[in-house]
């Protein structure tokens, strides 16, 4: 039996390629800016929201995303030229969140849920209303992305400059911290808290070299996120190996080869 | 000087979290077609006083009042460390974010957007490097690019924050010939620690650390710059067969 029949793995797949598209263009972002261990801590805070909310009988995945929006906006608010304390703080947050969310989970009566499925996430369980909410945030990324794209470069590339020239600095760093935070909780459902950094990061990183423009960066890396995504979706069907993982390591293989191809073809001219 | 004043600085002073004072009751002016030099040792608060001039940064007391300038007649070259060269971000875009002022999200580029690009790159020279990446060219081409942004919206006045550190001499050399010719049509602030970047061209020079030592130009100014820097100053302009000032003895 073909298994694209079974609802499960169409929905997988339909969410894959939505979670794509967001890790193509947070996640260039995220590398283009340097503020992979923000999403690492923005990822392993919520956690303790994640806790907090199983504890108290609600939906998990709320807590997470309150979480990780409070975190997101006290990241924020730290100032980002003292990386000192900036990073340091960012340190705090993860661990504690971690924490956190580990004492909540032991302190709820009864059954205790298996932490791998918050950790590593399960794509096979994505819902209907899951791919729904994906859906809905693509087309308000899209949307702003289109609209905004020149100011978010200046933004990015050079805030004294915009901020001479009227870009609101303070109103696109919340905007950033706010994107990045509900596209964390969005990937968490699927891929896990701790893989959420790396479908962030690796698309990203296979084509950063190969291209000059932020916005070829982004449309290549989405290409490269659903190659990924679908390739070690198929890979862990037909091994029975969990989803999550195999499908990072397809991605980490996938960069090592892009970077020896690179490297070569480098040195052979 | 008979000109009109552009800006007017009175009485200026600025702290860091009002704990550690950077400047101490400034007042300085800035004439139309103006060619103004703050000089004085790095910490001195040259850069604080050009953002406050640009509006990036709010005094403490004192106030600038503006003449017939706003914001967006200001161009603004900063130094090289302000920035993220890394970006992926060609240098013909680079450019392109000069008329980010004049951008709205519902109203798309205009038509004559490219041309303007275009000519202001042939200008600068960099049409041979329009497609390369910001990372990829050197310090004088960089300079040149961040002259290009900085003007293509027709500045009144253009603002340069140590623009001579990263460049190689002979880009110094063009970089003055560029800015000689400039100032024939709007005001230059330039700030330097760099004694040497100081040239025939130069009309005023402001010696600032905390508090404005001299402004103007003319003999006393070796001396105040003296003071300024704790030791003895030669200023000689690089390039041309001639001192500033008088030789120091």
């Amino acid at each position: 039996m073909n298994i694209l029949q079974y609802e499960f793995v169409q929905n997988a797949l339909i969410a894959g390629g939505l979670l794509s598209i967001i890790a193509g263009i947070i996640g260039s972002l995220i590398v283009v800016k340097r503020d992979t261990f923000l999403i690492g801590g923005i990822a392993h805070t919520s956690f303790g929201g994640l806790g907090l909310f199983y504890f108290l009988g609600l939906d998990p995945i709320l807590g997470a995303f309150a979480v990780a929006i409070a975190s997101g906006s006290v990241i924020g608010a730290s100032n980002e030229k003292r990386l000192q304390t900036h990073n340091a703080l960012i340190g705090v947050l993860w661990a504690f969140g971690m924490a956190l969310g580990i004492i909540f989970i032991t302190i709820t009566p009864g059954y205790a849920p298996n932490l791998l499925t918050y950790l590593f996430g399960d794509i096979l369980t994505v819902t209907k209303t899951d791919i729904l909410n994906i859906l809905i945030y693509d087309v308000l990324l899209l949307a702003l992305l289109i609209l905004f794209y020149k100011p978010l470069m200046v933004y990015l590339f050079d805030k004294e400059f915009a901020s001479l020239h009227g870009i609101k600095v303070k109103l696109y760093r919340i905007m950033y911290y706010l994107f990045i935070a509900i596209s964390v909780v969005l990937m968490i459902r699927s891929v896990g808290i701790i893989l959420v950094l790396a479908l962030l990061t690796i698309p990203p990183l296979i084509v950063l070299r190969l291209f000059k423009r932020l916005h070829h960066i982004m449309i290549m890396a989405t290409v490269f996120s659903l190659i990924i995504f679908i390739g070690g979706f198929f890979i862990a069907y037909y091994t029975n190996l969990p989803t999550g993982p195999i499908i990072i390591g397809t991605g980490t293989v996938l960069l090592l080869i892009v970077r020896m191809i690179c490297s070569l073809t480098q040195k052979n001219s | 000087m008979n000109r009109k004043t552009l800006i007017e600085i009175k009485d200026l002073s600025f702290s860091f979290d009002r704990k550690q004072e950077v400047l101490s009751h400034v007042s300085l002016p800035l004439y139309e077609q103006d060619y103004l030099v703050i000089m004085g040792p790095n910490g001195g608060g040259k850069t604080t006083l050009l953002k406050c001039m640009l509006g990036l940064l709010k005094a403490d007391s004192g106030k600038i009042i503006y003449h017939g300038v706003k914001r967006k007649d200001f161009g603004y070259v900063p130094q090289f460390t302000t920035f993220d060269k890394s970006m992926p971000l060609r240098v013909y875009d680079f450019v392109e974010t000069g008329l980010i002022g004049d951008y709205h999200p519902l109203n798309r580029r205009k038509n004559g957007d490219k041309d303007l690009i275009m000519k202001q790159l042939e200008d600068f020279s960099l049409t041979d490097i329009a497609y390369s990446c910001i990372s990829e060219i050197s310090g004088g081409q960089l300079q040149r690019a961040l002259l290009a942004r900085a003007l293509i919206q027709a500045p009144k006045i253009l603002f340069l924050d140590e623009p001579t550190t990263f460049i190689d001499s002979e880009s110094r050399g063009n970089l003055s010939e560029i800015l000689k010719k400039l100032n024939e049509k709007l005001a230059i602030v330039m700030i330097t620690h760099d004694t040497s970047a100081v040239d025939d061209q130069v009309k005023n020079i402001a010696c600032v650390n905390k508090t404005l030592y001299y402004h103007g130009r003319d003999e006393h100014m070796q001396e105040s710059l003296e003071k300024v820097y704790g030791c003895p100053i030669e200023l000689i302009g690089h390039g041309l067969p001639h001192r500033v000032l008088k030789e120091h003895k």
